[in-house]
């Protein structure tokens, strides 16, 4: 049984190095919101059964994945720090005063931040995301973007973002899909 | 050791100091329900001290019963001797049970509290298991909270009580007393008792009267019997059925919230 559990844990882990190399933001294509979560969730347990979910990290819309007692640093750093703090983009990283208030008030897009560098400083190789809040500009996804691309090539870490929006997909021909790819090869007897 | 590994180990560090720095935060948060925490164990360390109390001032009484029972002639009075004992006995299972019965009380309450209080940290929960956090660490920040209060109320307590123990202890031991004389007289009436104790102290000078024979310590200079007992028994005791019940209770509630994230 445990020699079966490694073997599909490892067949798994080819099947993400094959899909998600060179560490890079990638796109997935989904009709609706309904979808997005569906197949979030979706991928989420497959990291999970193949006892991969300490090299996930989650991105997922407001409140969801923020500790509200705690500062944003501290939200930020929840999960370890195997990165140093440098990493971050400066004009975040000098921001003290954002940094160490608490997360209690904090915007949809700020969460999306703070979700995106945990993962980065945590050192997670995968993160997925759940598309953008519909807050955010073209503009402002763009910017967020611009910073993740810069995130992912410096630590090796794949972005995988679960999203409605189609034309980020026509955007990125060579790192998107237009239907979800399938983590785990159907097994052949 | 690599650099790697060191950076692991800080990293681990870091992980710890974090996981301090939630509970403490936590406590601000949730300030309502731990100030009824608070009050919960302020009640219980005062109730748990005295009970363990009364019981090691009846049990020394006993020790004293017997050693005066020596200046005495116990042939004439086996019956008596029996009837006390037996009493003193009597009311030290009782303060056992009570004390027994009182943790049972809390572990049943915290149990139906954390129950609730569980109910009301979903979101907070759902946060940290996103974030890849096991059922353990959370459960255990959670626990570890309640036994911060915990800590601090008995400390505050046992302040005041040192501040007191004078007092107290007197009205304590009056308490005992009357308890003692209630049970006595439960068992044995007045008429025959009178006729008992006059037989045992007849042709005898001792250092006592009657109802010092039975219930020593009280006005005797040399026993000032005025501290408190129990109080380290309350710590551990509070520590060990408040922690075991929310451990029992927030992993079940964060194993089930886990699941129906897991599998909605």
């Amino acid at each position: 049984m445990q020699i079966f559990h490694t073997k599909a844990a490892k067949t798994f882990a080819a099947q993400l190095t094959q899909l998600f190399t060179p560490a890079a933001v990638y796109y997935i294509y989904l009709p609706d919101a309904t979808a997005v979560a569906t197949a979030a969730h979706a991928y989420a347990q497959e990291f999970q059964a193949n006892n991969a979910a300490k090299h996930l990290a989650m991105i997922s819309l407001p409140d969801a994945a923020i500790v509200p007692y705690l500062t944003v640093r501290s939200n930020l750093l929840i999960n370890g720090q195997a990165v140093p703090f440098d990493i971050l983009p400066e004009a975040f990283r000098r921001d003290t005063l954002f940094l160490d208030q608490e997360a209690t008030q904090i915007t949809a897009e700020q969460s999306l931040y703070i979700q995106l560098f945990r993962g980065i400083l945590a050192g997670r190789q995968f993160m997925l995301m759940t598309d953008f809040p519909d807050s955010m500009s073209p503009q402002e996804k763009r910017v967020f973007l611009d910073y993740a691309e810069e995130a992912v090539a410096k630590t090796g870490t794949s972005l995988i973002i679960l999203t409605q929006d189609h034309n980020l997909i026509t955007a990125n021909p060579a790192t998107s899909w237009p239907t979800p790819p399938v983590l785990v090869p159907t097994q052949t007897k | 050791m690599g650099k790697d590994d060191f950076d692991q180990a800080a990293s681990k560090r870091g992980e710890k100091m974090r996981f301090i720095e939630r509970a403490t935060k936590a406590l601000g948060y949730h300030r309502r329900a731990y100030s009824g925490v608070f009050i919960a164990a302020l009640v219980f360390s005062l109730i748990s001290i005295f009970l363990l109390t009364m019981r090691a001032m009846t049990l020394s009484s006993l020790n004293m019963f017997q050693g005066r029972l020596k200046s005495l002639d116990q042939q004439a009075a086996t019956r008596l001797i029996n009837l006390v004992q037996s009493t003193y006995q009597h009311i030290v299972s009782q303060y056992q049970l009570l004390w027994l019965v009182l943790l049972g009380v809390v572990f049943l309450l915290t149990t139906f509290f954390a129950w609730r209080f569980a109910q009301r940290r979903r979101p907070e929960t759902a946060a940290y298991l996103m974030m890849g956090k096991s059922t353990g660490d959370i459960a255990g920040q959670y626990v570890l909270e309640t036994l911060l209060v915990f800590t601090v109320a008995f400390l505050a307590i046992a302040v005041i009580l040192a501040l007191l123990s004078g007092v107290l202890t007197g009205e304590l031991t009056k308490l005992n007393r009357q308890w003692f004389d209630h049970t006595l007289t439960e068992r044995v009436s007045a008429k025959t008792f009178k006729k008992i104790t006059t037989k045992l102290f007849r042709h005898r000078v001792t250092g006592f009267t009657g109802s010092e024979l039975l219930f020593p310590g009280h006005n005797d200079p040399r026993q000032p019997n005025n501290g408190f007992s129990g109080l380290l028994p309350t710590y551990l005791a509070g520590i060990l059925t408040v922690g075991l019940s929310q451990a029992i209770t927030f992993s079940l509630s964060i194993w089930w919230a886990k699941r129906q994230l897991m599998h909605h």
